[in-house]
Formats: structure tokens, C-alpha cells, sequence
């Protein structure tokens, strides 16, 4: 090779160093010492961590509320993504149309994504209060007060969705907006013209020309179904009796509250792996389908 | 069959009117060029007639049946947009057969008409493809398809043939002509070039500034201007605008640019001649079939068409005459022809 080869080699090499070095350090790094501290014990005391091969793997296959946090998260997730994608859609067909005041309804839909999530459940424990809370309030003028929403098993989960519902549609529907200014107006004037009305002009030109902005915005809920976790942190700490806790709670919980940090280890193994078969589907085969032009 | 009747037509967006008060009339199974400069107010004319705008008064007939405050979609008419407007994610197949079955026609009834649509196109073997693996014409041809298998009785046309190159829109302009004569169908197309309104329509409403100018058949607007504007805008190359003086019943060419009578004269009807006003070519430009040679009469510049190659230098001595038929007078303040 030439001198000016090597030169060249040499300068590209220092150019993709630092961000080889952070990705390095702090993503994969991470991930593979993650990976390998999933097959060794918790070091406690004078006893430091031991090779014990898939036993922290066995232990989750068998431990309830591993099976408990999946299934929550999995509603969470099945609940939340489609709530908060329909949602944002009607949102951002709202706020398109020509209405007056459409700047201040914007503003509005937008503001959830500004407040911090611990902020936001802040507000929304208030609302949730049994007896002075604004629901209880509400359901007690018709004589059906009384109820703790975060407290009883069959309430506090969905109560948790709809945080996470009213949080995250806001968001999606900045990305609803801007995919609906792209269709052209023509084609719905086009699609009008033909016959078809509001319904099933959404439905047969608008939601198929927003097919990429809906893969995009379901990439990001599922990443957030199973990331957003401040507002069980801060309002039910997984409870009442596990009815909240959900995948990455449950692994903060393992890592820092009962610091069994080899099994909070196998758990983010299993978290990352759901991640990443998800997003494999979404890129390899969703992505194919959604972009015609 | 349908004729298309509009009333006193008026489009404002404040104090600006961009359809100002304008009144035609079309017959059953007439072609209907809307021709005029850009920003004249045609397109939003045939977006009054589509109902894809709402007049800001004023009525629109179709059939005698007021539709000025009907839904587009109830019209009975069909539109083939400018930029076509084809659903980027639907084939050929199913942008054609796109208002069927939203209003919920049988499928053996789409299929059907789909064939028959398809294969007076010639867009048959395209029928699978999207919209995007499709050229310009092929693109027009499907856009026409969809406008045409409603078999409404009115087809309104948006510049239908703007973007297409020249040789696919001499191709088009007779398929177009065509396909209206065959199906015998009402059909109103927007344009902003007079050879396209010239040579397609029956007849032709030429625009400026939101109003009619003059309404009538290609001939008439070639042969009986009713203002200066239709003058100019009619013909390759227009007709020569004069300031002009009275002599002996007849009109000459002033030697100033500025007076209160204006002549009209084609260039294809000025000859050169032994006698007639005096004039200096100034240029020419050669066309192959015939000749168009710029002269001056005193400040004044004065078209003249040819055939063949005259062979006249810059700076020669030449003497112009026409026929006193094929002279037009028009008033210069107003602009409007004088009746003599």
C-alpha cells in the first residue's frame, strides 16, 4: 500500500476513534459484562461471584413475579401502544383541520411530553387519591366514592396505562402532524371527489400514506413500554402486590433495592433480547411493507 | 349528457376576486377550453365547477340542477388533476377502480368496467404497477382512466397535459380530443396555452384577471378579437398592436406609439408589397416552412409573416399592405374592439 494509503487509513481510523471509544465504553461494553455477570453469583460479603452457568436463568424460569412483571408488561405494552398511537392520530387530525384556535389545542396535546414523567405522576397521584382525589371526587358526586386506584390489584395497573397514554400520545402526534402536512391536499381532494368521506378517506388514502410515521412512532412506544418506569417508581413501587411492576422495575428492584445484582443481570438479558427480536421485526420485515415509494 | 351553466360567479379571498362576476354557458358533449394567463382565475373556476372550492356567490348548473351548494362528490362529474393525484400506494388497477368502490360498486361490475376502461387507455398491461413505476404519460393515462370509468357525464381537466414533454402532448391532445368525441362526454379543460385551446376545443373562454374576456368558437377569437388582451394572446406570433391614424377609410400605422386608436393586424395577413405604408426591417427570424420579419415604422414594431426565406438584410427598405378584412380596430384606453 501507498504511502498516501496508509495516511488515509491512519486519518479515518483517528476520525471514528472517539465515537468507537463512547460507543465502546458505554453501550457495548456494558452489554457484554451484562451478559457475563448473568452466568456468575452475586458477590456478597467475603464471597466473591462464582461461575455457576444458566442457575440465575433457572431461578427466573421458576420465580412468579418474573413471570408476573412479563405478563404486566405485556399488557402494559399491548395497552399503551395501541391507546396512545390511536390517540395521537386523532389528536393530530384535530389539530390539521382548520379550526380555530388549533395553536392553543397543539400546545395543549404537547404539554405531557414536556413535564417530566416524575413531575407527571406527581399530578396524577393527586388525581388518583381516594376520597379528596379529582376521580374519587368525581365518582363520589354519583355516590360511587371511596375507591383507591393505585391501591387495589385490579385498578392500579390500568391506572398506570393511562399515565403512560396521556404521556406519550402528545409526543406521537408531533409525528403524526408532520406525516399528515406531507400527504398532499390534492389526494384528498382527489379521494373526496371520488366519493369516499371522512372515514374512509382516513382509512383507505391518509392511515396507509402514514404507514412509515406509524412504524416509527410504534418503534418508539414499544422501546418506551418497556423503559418508561419513573411513574411506578414514584407512585407504587410495583405494587399492591406486584400489580404494577413491570420488566425494568422489577430488574431495578433486583440491582438496587435487594442488590442481587447477578440475577437483576440475567433479567436485562431477557429485556435486552425482547428488545432486540422486536426491533429486528420491525426493521427487517415492517420496514419492507410501509414504504412503497 | 350535460351541459354546464355558471351564474354570476364570484370567488373573493377578502377584497381579492379571483373569479369576478363571469357568466358561459356550454352545450351537450361540447369540449371547453379555459384558457387565459397564469393567475387569471381559470383554475379556480374549474375548482367552482368541481366543488372543490365554494363559490362566494353567484350559481352553477349542471343540467339545470343547481349544484353551487352540492358536495363534489354528488356532482356526477370527474376531475383528472394537474399533478394527477394518484394514490402512491394503490396499483394501477385499484387507483382506477378507486370511486367504485368507495361507492360501493360489485366487484364482477368493477372488474368489468375496469377492463373496458383500461383497454380504451391502452393501460391494460400496467394494471399491477404503482403509481411511481409509471412514466409521465403513463401516469396522465391512468389519471383519465380514473375520471373516465365513473362514466359521469362531466370531465374537468386541470392543465391535463402541462407536464408532459411535447411529443407525448401533441399525442395526448388527440387522444384526449378523441376519447370526448367517442364517448361524447361534456368536457371543460384548463390551459394557459392557446395552441392547446386552439386546436382542441370546441370552443374557447379566454380569462384575465378573474372575468371572461370573450367566450367563442377558435375561429372566432382568431378573427374577431374582442379586445386587444384576446389579440395578443391569440396567435404564434400574436397579433400586432399599432397606435394608429385614419386615412382614407382605412387605418395606417402612426409614426408615434401613443394616440387613441389602436390597429390590429395579424402578421400572417401583412404582405410585402410595391406600395403600402413605408417600413425598416429590424431582424427576422427564419422557421424553416416560413419567415417572421420585425419591422419599424418610425418607433413602432410591427410583426410580418412570410412564407419561405425573403432574404431581407437588417436596414432594407420594405412597403407593407394587408386586406382591409383582416384590419381591426380597438380603442386604446379601453381596449375593446370598435365596432366599425
Amino acid at each position: 500500500m501507498s504511502m498516501t494509503g496508509h495516511r488515509t487509513m491512519l486519518y479515518s481510523a483517528l476520525l471514528l476513534l472517539p465515537a468507537t471509544v463512547l460507543l465502546w465504553v458505554f453501550t457495548y461494553q456494558p452489554i457484554f459484562t451484562t451478559i457475563l455477570n448473568s452466568f456468575y453469583s452475586t458477590p456478597r460479603g467475603r464471597r466473591p461471584s462464582v461461575f455457576v452457568g444458566l442457575e440465575n436463568y433457572e431461578t427466573m424460569i421458576a420465580d412468579p413475579i418474573f413471570w408476573k412483571a412479563m405478563t404486566n408488561n405485556l399488557i402494559y405494552a399491548l395497552t399503551t401502544i395501541p391507546f396512545s398511537i390511536a390517540l395521537a392520530l386523532a389528536m393530530a387530525l384535530l389539530v390539521s383541520a382548520n379550526l380555530r384556535g388549533k395553536g392553543l389545542m397543539r400546545m395543549a396535546f404537547f404539554t405531557p411530553t414536556v413535564l417530566p414523567m416524575v413531575a407527571v405522576a406527581n399530578i396524577w397521584l393527586f388525581f388518583y387519591a381516594p376520597d379528596y382525589g379529582l376521580i374519587d371526587k368525581f365518582l363520589g358526586l354519583f355516590g360511587m366514592g371511596g375507591n383507591n386506584i393505585l391501591g387495589s390489584v385490579e385498578t392500579a395497573l390500568p391506572a398506570v396505562i393511562a399515565i403512560t397514554v396521556w404521556k406519550e400520545a402528545g409526543f406521537f402526534m408531533i409525528f403524526y402532524l408532520a406525516g399528515l402536512q406531507q400527504i398532499s391536499p390534492t389526494l384528498i381532494e382527489a379521494s373526496r371527489l371520488e366519493g369516499a368521506g371522512f372515514w374512509q378517506t382516513l382509512w383507505r388514502v391518509q392511515i396507509p400514506l402514514l404507514m412509515p410515521t406509524t412504524l416509527f412512532i410504534s418503534i418508539n412506544a414499544v422501546i418506551g413500554a418497556f423503559r418508561l418506569v419513573d411513574h411506578v417508581v414514584a407512585m407504587t413501587k410495583g405494587g399492591p402486590d406486584n400489580a404494577t411492576t413491570l420488566l425494568l422495575f422489577y430488574i431495578y428492584q433486583n440491582g438496587f433495592a435487594f442488590w442481587d445484582t447477578a440475577y437483576a443481570a440475567a433479567l436485562t438479558v431477557v429485556l435486552l433480547a425482547i428488545l432486540a427480536a422486536i426491533a429486528l421485526f420491525q426493521f427487517g420485515y415492517a420496514d419492507k411493507r410501509v414504504h412503497y415509494r | 349528457m350535460a351541459r354546464i351553466r355558471v351564474r354570476n360567479l364570484v370567488k373573493a379571498w377578502g377584497d381579492f376576486r379571483a373569479v369576478d362576476d363571469i357568466e358561459f354557458e356550454t352545450n351537450d358533449g361540447e369540449f371547453v377550453a379555459l384558457l387565459g394567463p397564469s393567475g387569471c382565475g381559470k383554475s379556480t373556476t374549474l375548482r367552482l365547477i368541481a366543488g372543490l372550492d365554494q363559490a362566494s356567490s353567484g350559481q352553477i348548473f349542471i343540467d339545470d340542477r343547481d349544484v353551487t351548494q352540492v358536495a363534489a362528490a354528488k356532482r356526477n362529474l370527474a376531475l383528472v388533476f394537474q399533478s394527477y393525484a394518484l394514490f402512491p400506494h394503490l396499483n394501477v388497477a385499484d387507483n382506477i377502480t378507486f370511486g367504485l368502490s368507495v361507492r360501493g360498486v360489485s366487484r364482477a361490475e368493477r372488474e368489468r368496467r375496469l377492463e373496458k376502461t383500461a383497454a380504451l387507455l391502452g393501460v391494460t398491461a400496467l394494471l399491477g404497477r404503482k403509481p411511481s413505476q409509471l412514466s409521465g404519460g403513463q401516469q396522465q393515462r391512468v389519471a383519465l382512466g380514473r375520471a373516465l370509468i365513473s362514466e359521469a357525464p362531466v370531465c374537468l381537466l386541470d392543465e391535463p397535459l402541462s407536464n408532459l414533454d411535447a411529443k407525448l402532448r401533441a399525442e395526448m391532445r388527440n387522444e384526449i380530443r378523441t376519447l370526448q368525441q367517442r364517448l361524447g362526454i361534456t368536457m371543460v379543460f384548463v390551459t394557459h396555452d392557446q395552441t392547446e385551446a386552439m386546436s382542441m376545443a370546441d370552443r374557447v373562454i379566454l380569462m384575465k384577471s378573474g372575468k371572461v374576456e370573450q367566450c367563442g368558437t377558435p375561429a372566432e377569437l382568431y378573427e374577431n378579437p374582442a379586445s386587444t388582451f384576446v389579440a395578443g394572446f391569440i396567435g404564434t406570433p400574436p397579433m400586432n398592436l399599432v397606435a394608429a391614424s385614419p386615412k382614407d377609410g382605412r387605418l395606417a400605422v402612426a409614426a408615434a406609439a401613443s394616440g387613441d386608436l389602436v390597429l390590429g393586424v395579424r402578421p400572417e395577413h401583412i404582405e410585402f408589397a410595391g406600395e403600402g405604408q413605408e417600413a425598416i426591417v429590424a431582424g427576422s427570424e427564419y422557421f424553416g416552412a416560413d419567415t417572421v420579419v420585425a419591422c419599424r415604422i418610425g418607433e413602432q414594431k410591427l410583426m410580418v409573416r412570410v412564407p419561405g426565406r425573403p432574404g431581407l438584410g437588417t436596414g432594407a427598405q420594405v412597403r407593407l399592405t394587408w386586406a382591409a378584412a383582416n384590419e381591426h380596430a380597438f380603442d386604446a384606453q379601453s381596449g375593446l374592439r370598435k365596432s366599425a
